[in-house]
C-alpha cells in the first residue's frame, strides 16, 4: 500500500482505437501496471478530445465512438515511477504522458475480518494528553471534539476518547451542568489522547490551534498497546510477488 | 492532613461490546480497591474507524478507571490483557485515599 506523504502521478493519454501488438493499448498499459504491482490505476473514457492529429474526436460525431480519448492514472513513488517511465515511454506510440508531483493524503483500504489477524503487543512509556472544554464549543461550525477527534485520525495518533461530564466549571467561569429542568448544550468534555511523547506534541500543536478557551494537560504514562498486526506486509508481500 | 500512599491508576479502553463487565467482576474478585466504567461519547484507536455512541448501536467506547497499589495494579495488567482481545492500557502513578467511613 502506498504511504502517506510526496508520490508521482502519472497520466497517459491515448486514443481509444491505439494498438500495441494484437490488443489495445489501454489494455495494454492497465495489464502491464497490474503486473508490475503499481498500488492502483484508473483507465477514464473522455466524452470529446483532440491531440496532434488536429481532429475533435466526440461522442456526437462518432457513432462507433472508437476514436474517443483515454486516460489512464496511477500514482506510485517517485523510484517507482522511473523504474516504470522507459516501459510505458516504448508502449506509448500514440498518445502523451505526464507525470507530476503530488501528495498522498490516504491510501486506505477495508480490512478483511478481524478474527484471522494476530494480535500484536506494544508496550513502553508513552504520554497520556488530556483535553478539557465546553461541549458547545465549534469549529468551522462543527463541534469542537468531533473536529479535534477527525484531525488527530488523520495525523496518525494512535487513539483519542471523548467522554462528556456531568457537571464542571474552568476557563470560562461559569458552571456547567445539568438538571431535570434545565438542559444544558454544554456540558464538559474531555479528550483523553495516549501516543508517544514526540506524536503528543504534534497533537497538543494541532489542537491548541483549533481550540478556544480550555486546559491542556499532560502526564506521564507506561502504556500496553494491544492492535492486530497490519495487514499491509503480508499484503504488499503478496503484490510484489505475483 | 491525611496520608496519601503512591499507588497506581490503570485506564483501560475499550471499543465497545459487554467487556467490561467481565473485567469489572474480575476486580471484585482480585478484591481492587475502585473500578469506575465511564462510556465516552466517540473514540478510534488500533483500527480505522471512529467509533462513535449513536443510539441503537452498543459500538459506544468505554474507559475504566481502576485505582490500587502498584502490585495489584501490575497482577491485574495480566489478567486485563489476557481477556482482550484489542484495546489500550495505560497506567499512571497517582496518589490515592482510601475515604471509608
Amino acid at each position: 500500500m502506498l504511504a502517506r506523504g510526496p508520490a508521482r502521478k502519472v497520466a497517459i493519454y491515448l486514443n481509444e482505437d491505439a494498438k500495441h501488438h494484437l490488443t489495445s493499448l489501454h489494455d495494454a498499459v492497465m495489464t502491464f501496471l497490474m503486473r508490475k504491482g503499481v498500488a492502483g490505476a484508473t483507465a477514464v473514457r473522455g466524452m470529446s478530445g483532440f491531440g496532434q492529429h488536429r481532429v475533435l474526436h466526440s461522442r456526437d460525431m462518432e457513432v462507433t465512438a472508437e476514436h474517443l480519448p483515454i486516460v489512464i492514472e496511477f500514482v506510485e513513488s517517485a523510484e517507482r515511477v522511473e523504474e516504470l517511465l522507459p516501459s510505458l515511454y516504448d508502449m506509448v506510440t500514440d498518445g502523451l504522458i505526464e507525470v507530476q508531483d503530488t501528495t498522498i493524503v490516504k491510501a486506505a483500504r477495508k480490512d478483511k475480518p478481524q478474527a484471522e489477524r494476530p494480535r500484536m503487543r506494544q508496550s513502553g512509556p508513552g504520554k497520556l494528553l488530556q483535553v478539557y472544554f465546553g461541549e458547545a464549543d465549534t469549529w468551522h461550525g462543527e463541534p469542537l471534539y468531533d473536529a479535534i477527534v477527525k484531525r488527530l485520525r488523520m495525523e496518525d495518533i494512535g487513539g483519542a476518547t471523548v467522554e462528556k461530564g456531568i457537571l464542571g466549571y474552568g476557563a470560562k467561569g461559569h458552571t456547567h451542568k445539568e438538571s431535570f429542568l434545565h438542559f444544558s448544550k454544554d456540558m464538559p468534555v474531555l479528550i483523553s489522547v495516549i501516543d508517544t511523547p514526540e506524536k503528543i506534541d504534534r497533537a497538543i500543536e494541532q489542537i491548541e490551534a483549533m481550540m478556544g478557551d480550555g486546559l491542556i494537560v499532560t502526564s506521564d504514562v507506561e502504556t500496553i498497546r494491544l492492535v492486530h498486526a497490519p495487514l499491509s506486509e503480508a499484503t504488499s508481500a503478496g503484490t510484489a510477488a505475483s | 492532613m491525611p496520608e496519601l500512599r503512591p499507588a497506581k491508576l490503570l485506564r483501560v479502553f475499550l471499543a465497545g461490546g459487554k467487556l467490561h463487565e467481565a473485567i469489572i467482576a474480575k476486580c471484585r474478585e482480585m478484591q481492587i480497591a475502585g473500578a469506575t466504567v465511564l462510556a465516552a461519547q466517540e473514540g478510534f484507536g488500533g483500527g480505522p474507524d471512529i467509533h462513535r455512541a449513536r443510539m441503537l448501536s452498543s459500538d459506544r467506547p468505554l474507559v475504566i478507571h481502576i485505582v490500587d497499589s502498584e502490585d495489584k495494579i501490575a497482577r491485574l495488567v495480566p489478567e486485563v490483557e489476557r481477556m482482550l482481545g484489542t484495546g489500550m492500557l495505560a497506567v499512571s502513578d497517582v496518589r490515592l485515599l482510601r475515604v471509608q467511613k
